[in-house]
C-alpha cells in the first residue's frame, strides 16, 4: 500500500474523508451501480469489436460472439446481468435516498443529477435491448417507439426522429447503437462527474435516525474507504459471475416480420410496470396519452421531490405520509411488474386494475397506520436498538420475512381471485392474511416491549 | 490471532495464484468451460474480498468477524467443489 501511496500520492487530502458510519453497503449502492457501469463498459467494448449494427448482421454477429468468440457467451451474459444489476442498484439507491431524505437541503441538485442519471440508465436498457435484433427485442422496441407517437406534437415527431430516424430499420438500429455506445455513456460520465463534485462539496449525508458519537470518527479515502469499496465491489462482481455461470444467456430467435406477427411484444422486466399500466382497458386507444401522462407524472414527481418534500425532518419515524407513499409505490411497482410478466398481451379490465392496485394501497396504508401507531406509543432513541436481545432480533427478522411473504401471498391471492380461479385464491387468502396480521401484531409487540420508537427520542 | 490471519491470507492468495494455470487450461468457446471460468473468477473475487476485509480490520484494529470468515470459507469451498464437479462432467 505504501508503495502505491508514495508513487501516486493517494493519501493526499484532495478527497473528503468519509465518516465511519458510511462503511455500510447501503451507502454504496450508487458506487456499486458505477462498478456495474464500468464492467459493462469493459465487456461492451470487447463486444464492439465483433458486433455489426445492421439489421442483416446484428443477430448473426451476436450469435458469432456467443458461439465463436473466446469467452463470448461469458461476456454477453455478464454484460446483460450487470445491466440488470445497474438498473436495480440505481432504483435501490434512489428509494433509499427517498426514505432517508437525502434530497433535502442542501442536496437538492444532487438529487436532480441522480434522477437524470437514473433516466440515462433506463435509456441504456431501452437502447441496448434492441441491439441483438431478436424478435422479442425488436417487437418490444417498436411498441415503445409507437408510444412516442401518442405524445403531443411537435415533441412526438422530434423524439421519433431522434431515436428512430426516417430510414427504416437500418437507421433505427444505427441510432440505438450510437445512443447506447456513445451518447448515453458520455452523458452519464458528465453527470457522474458533477455528482461526485457535489458529493465532495456536501459530503455524505448523516443517518436520518441519529448517530452515535463514536461513529462520527472519519477515515481517509485511501486506504480505508478504497479497500472497503474494493471489498464490496468484489463481492458484487462475484455475485454477478455466479449468476452468469448458473443462468447463461439464451438468445431468442432472430427478428422477421412473419415471426413478429406471432409474437406478443413484451418489454424487459424494468419496463413491465409501464407496459402493464398501458394494458388497462381504460387506457386503450384514445386513452393512451392519459396513461403516458400518468407515467410521466410519476417520473416528474420523483424528479421534483426536493421541491415537494421541503420540511427539515429527515427521520422516517416522523414522516409517515412520505414513507407510506414510498412503500405503496414499491409494492405497486412490484405487483405491476409481476402482473405484466404473467399476462403478456392481455388487456386488463379497469375494475380488475382498480381492485388489485386499490387493495395493495389499502393493505400498505393499514399496515403503515398500525406500525406508526405502535411507534408513537413507546418512544426511545436509535441508541435503544442494541438493547434488544439477540433472540428478539432474530424473531424480529423472522417476523419481517413472514410479513413479506404475507404481503406477497395476499397480493397473489387477490390477483388469483380477480383473474383466475376464485376458489384457489379464496383458499389461500385467509392463510396469508393471517400470517400478515400475526407478524404485524408480534412486530408491534416486540417494538413495544423493547420500547422502540423507530428512531424517535424518548423524552420521558 | 495475527499469525492465523496471516496464514489465512496466504491461503486465500494461494487459491488465486493456483487458479491462473487452471483457467488457462480451460476451453474458451464451450458453455461449460465458460461457466467454470465464471465460477473461478468469482472464487478469486471472493478470496480478494476476504483478504481486503482482513487487511482493513487489521489496519483499524477492529475485531475480525469470525462468522464472516467462516461463511466466506464455506462459500469458497462450495464453489471450488462445484467447479470440480462441473469439470468432471
Amino acid at each position: 500500500m505504501e508503495w502505491f501511496n508514495s508513487r501516486l500520492g493517494l493519501s493526499y487530502r484532495f478527497l473528503r474523508p468519509a465518516p465511519l458510519y458510511a462503511l455500510n453497503p447501503f451507502y454504496w449502492l450508487g458506487a456499486l451501480a458505477v462498478v456495474a457501469f464500468v464492467i459493462q463498459g469493459v465487456t461492451g467494448m470487447i463486444m464492439m469489436l465483433y458486433y455489426v449494427p445492421s439489421p442483416s448482421d446484428a443477430y448473426k454477429s451476436t450469435l458469432y460472439i456467443i458461439n465463436e468468440v473466446p469467452y463470448g457467451r461469458f461476456l454477453e451474459t455478464v454484460h446483460l446481468y450487470t445491466a440488470y444489476a445497474m438498473i436495480m442498484l440505481a432504483f435501490m439507491h434512489m428509494m433509499r435516498g427517498y426514505f432517508v431524505s437525502v434530497h433535502k437541503r442542501p442536496r437538492e441538485i444532487m438529487w436532480l443529477i441522480g434522477m437524470l442519471m437514473g433516466f440515462v440508465t433506463l435509456g441504456f436498457g431501452f437502447t441496448g435491448y434492441l441491439l441483438p435484433w431478436t424478435v422479442v427485442s425488436k417487437s418490444a422496441t417498436d411498441v415503445g417507439i409507437g408510444m412516442l407517437a401518442a405524445l403531443p406534437q411537435p415533441l412526438s415527431s422530434v423524439l421519433i426522429f431522434l431515436v428512430s430516424g426516417a430510414g427504416g430499420d437500418a437507421t433505427q438500429l444505427l441510432r440505438f447503437y450510437d445512443l447506447h455506445v456513445v451518447v448515453l455513456p458520455a452523458v452519464l460520465l458528465v453527470l457522474l462527474t458533477v455528482k461526485m463534485y457535489l458529493l465532495e462539496v456536501h459530503g455524505i449525508s448523516d443517518p436520518a435516525t441519529g448517530i452515535k458519537e463514536e461513529k462520527r470518527k472519519v477515515v481517509p479515502i485511501f486506504p480505508n474507504v478504497t479497500i472497503y469499496l474494493a471489498q464490496i465491489a468484489s463481492i458484487f462482481g462475484a455475485g454477478m459471475l455466479l449468476i452468469s455461470a448458473v443462468f447463461p444467456l439464451q438468445l431468442p430467435p432472430e427478428f422477421s416480420p412473419q415471426l413478429a406477427a406471432n409474437t406478443v411484444a413484451q418489454p424487459d422486466w424494468y419496463f413491465l410496470w409501464i407496459y402493464q399500466i398501458l394494458k388497462f382497458s381504460v387506457f386503450e386507444g384514445p386513452g393512451l396519452p392519459v396513461a403516458l401522462s400518468a407515467v410521466t407524472t410519476i417520473f416528474i414527481l420523483f424528479f421534483i421531490l426536493p421541491f415537494i418534500d421541503k420540511g427539515e425532518e429527515r427521520n422516517p419515524a416522523r414522516r409517515p405520509r412520505f414513507i407510506t407513499l414510498g412503500c405503496i409505490f414499491i409494492a405497486e411497482l412490484l405487483a405491476l411488474t409481476y402482473w405484466g410478466y404473467i399476462s403478456p398481451g392481455q388487456v386488463i379490465p379497469a375494475e380488475q386494475a382498480l381492485l388489485v392496485l386499490g387493495s395493495i394501497a389499502l393493505v400498505i396504508t393499514v399496515l403503515s397506520f398500525l406500525i406508526y401507531t405502535g411507534i408513537s406509543k413507546h418512544g426511545t432513541s436509535i441508541t435503544g436498538y442494541p438493547k434488544i436481545g439477540a433472540r428478539a432480533g432474530h424473531i424480529f427478522v423472522l417476523l419481517t420475512i413472514v410479513g413479506s411473504l404475507g404481503i406477497g401471498g395476499t397480493i397473489d391471492s387477490i390477483a388469483k381471485i380477480a383473474f383466475y380461479s376464485p376458489i384457489e385464491g379464496v383458499e389461500a387468502l385467509p392463510f396469508f392474511l393471517g400470517a400478515l396480521t400475526l407478524s404485524v401484531i408480534l412486530t408491534i409487540r416486540i417494538m413495544s416491549k423493547h420500547k422502540i420508537k423507530g428512531g424517535l427520542k424518548n423524552d420521558k | 490471532m495475527i499469525s492465523r490471519v496471516k496464514y489465512l491470507t496466504i491461503i486465500l492468495l494461494a487459491v488465486q495464484v493456483m487458479s491462473i494455470p487452471y483457467l488457462w487450461s480451460l476451453g474458451t468457446t464451450d458453455a461449460i468451460s465458460q461457466g467454470e471460468f465464471a465460477i473461478f473468477l468469482a472464487i478469486n473475487l471472493l478470496s480478494f474480498s476476504m483478504v481486503a476485509y482482513i487487511y482493513r480490520k487489521e489496519e483499524t484494529g477492529e475485531v475480525i468477524g469470525r462468522g464472516w470468515i467462516l461463511a466466506g470459507l464455506i462459500m469458497l469451498l462450495t464453489l471450488i467443489y462445484s467447479s470440480i464437479m462441473l469439470f468432471l462432467i
